[in-house]
């Protein structure tokens, strides 16, 4: 997912963060997306 | 002659059965002490008719069988709703609402003739802090009141450890009962997943939540489960087993799920090995075992609460996102990274990471690991913009419904540290059992801070 998409997401849910808010929101962000590949390798490697 | 503040559930029941103590003896004992410890900001509401809810425990108690928490005091987290009390997640989004009726754990209590001293503070929502910029302060550990307690359920386990009250109500989504209790020296259940009635609590991620009791000691925990068990016919009772030791019980100590990890306190360590050595002597079976890699469990856990989360916040933050405190509304907009079929997959990996811990211990009754990997942390560690992070070793018992029950294990630096034993669902009983026979055979968990329960 990009930076835009993310802004993006946000924006259809009507929230709207400052920059401080945004990058703190983009940091965890990017982690959760880690953790969504870490499942697809675990459920890949169980098919 | 004792305080009966200080009297644990069973011995202020007898002596409520007995005719030498009063609920509104005891309730008032109650009252004072939390009146004298006004610092450890554990209440949030205290209940103005706690007094005549006693008096009327009293009139229960002239009838037949009244049972155990008849004219016990006890509190409830502000995330659960207790009817014409303030119920506001500890959020100024719902700041003002009063609750219609109580939530299907503290109806289950009062109706037993349990007495409500108040709701006691929570981490904004359940979901993130301490958040220093709240208008309500944070609840302090008693062990030392420049430390965090943990959280959710703060005030909780803050109310238990600094003595305020034996039992107080808490929710844990991925450790919130239980991280808390060991951050502030006492014993977090969280239940079976479905065993403990959700409605009136509100929800953080509807498929990982459970309402668990924090007490003061394993058996307190025990009672509190089975006083709050929604259809106790479907279930053994939590105190079915306590007197049957931890001789023969076959232990997984899950030591690959900490030791190596560089997050993981020495005396963390030590203690879970003290720890190990000690159900040794009372006759377990300790067997070191590999469990399936925790990081997968954190990493499904985190997608499905995240994703759930902001769902049932998405109404709420369209009109309210100025009242919410920075840290939570940062952490429901990482929900917005989630994809449906991201949520998909971490539901499919729910079920087999599943199947392969309970794969894990077969052969086994019981899983030995730490609750948390440190001891609380300064309140100084988290005035920074930096997210702190807090190693624990819960949400996988979320992810799967086991129960899991954290006890103290010792101390680092005069701070509390906990282990936690997880069953399979159901066996409660054998998880107290074996916490009951630790707590009795060391002296960690009754030792308390100064008088009274907590610092002067």
């Amino acid at each position: 997912m990009t930076e835009a998409a993310f802004r993006a997401r946000l924006a259809a849910l009507g929230l709207t963060l400052d920059a401080k808010a945004f990058a703190a929101a983009w940091a965890g962000a990017q982690h959760l997306r880690a953790e969504v590949a870490r499942i697809a390798a675990f459920l890949a490697q169980n098919d | 002659m004792t305080d009966p503040a200080d009297l644990t559930i069973p011995e202020a029941a007898a002596a409520l059965r007995a005719g030498t103590l009063t609920a509104r003896a005891l309730a008032e004992a109650h009252l004072a002490r939390i009146a004298s410890h006004p610092d450890l900001h554990a209440f949030s509401h205290l209940n103005p008719d706690a007094l005549s809810e006693a008096d009327n425990a009293d009139a229960m108690l002239t009838q037949v069988d009244p049972g155990p928490f008849c004219g016990i005091p006890f509190a409830v987290k502000d995330l659960l709703d207790a009817k014409d009390l303030p119920a506001t997640s500890g959020s100024a989004v719902f700041a003002g609402r009063i609750a219609k009726q109580d939530a299907d754990a503290v109806a289950r209590l009062r109706a037993q003739g349990a007495v409500l001293l108040g709701k006691t503070a929570t981490y904004e929502f359940a979901m993130v802090g301490p958040d220093l910029t709240l208008p309500d302060p944070p609840a302090r550990n008693p062990w030392n009141l420049g430390h965090i307690t943990g959280g959710s359920s703060s005030g909780s386990a803050s109310a238990v450890a600094g003595g305020l009250v034996r039992m107080a109500l808490g929710t844990d989504t991925g450790g919130s009962v239980r991280s808390p209790a060991a951050y502030c020296g006492c014993v977090g259940l969280k239940p079976s997943l479905a065993r403990v009635a959700r409605s009136g609590v509100f929800p953080l991620s509807p498929t990982l939540d459970h309402v668990g009791p924090i007490a003061a000691t394993v058996e307190e925990a025990a009672l509190a489960l089975d006083a709050l068990t929604e259809r106790p016919e479907n279930w053994r009772p939590a105190v079915g087993l306590l007197q049957r030791g931890a001789r023969g019980v076959r232990i997984l100590y899950a030591r690959d799920w900490f030791a190596d990890d560089p997050q993981a306190s020495a005396a963390v360590i030590r203690a879970m090995d003290d720890a190990a050595a000690q159900f040794s002597m009372l006759g377990a079976t300790i067997t070191l075992a590999p469990l399936p890699d925790y990081a997968l469990y954190e990493a499904a856990a985190s997608i499905i609460l995240h994703a759930e989360a902001l769902t049932e916040h998405a109404a709420l933050i369209r009109d309210n996102a100025a009242l919410y405190g920075r840290p939570v509304l940062q952490s429901l907009a990482f929900g917005a990274a989630i994809l449906p079929d991201d949520l998909t997959a971490a539901r499919t990996a729910q079920t087999r990471l599943t199947a392969e811990m309970l794969a894990a211990m077969a052969g086994y009754d019981l899983i030995l690991t730490p609750t948390t990997l440190t001891a609380a942390l300064p309140f100084s560690a988290f005035d920074g913009e930096k997210a702190v992070w807090t190693p624990m070793r819960t949400i996988a018992f979320n992810l799967t419904g086991q129960p899991a029950l954290s006890l103290p294990m010792g101390f680092d630096a005069g701070l509390p540290l906990g282990m936690q034993l997880v069953g399979r669902i159901g066996d409660e009983d054998l998880i107290c059992a074996a916490g009951h026979a630790f707590e009795k055979s060391t002296d960690h968990s009754a030792q308390r801070r100064g008088s009274g329960g907590c610092p002067a």
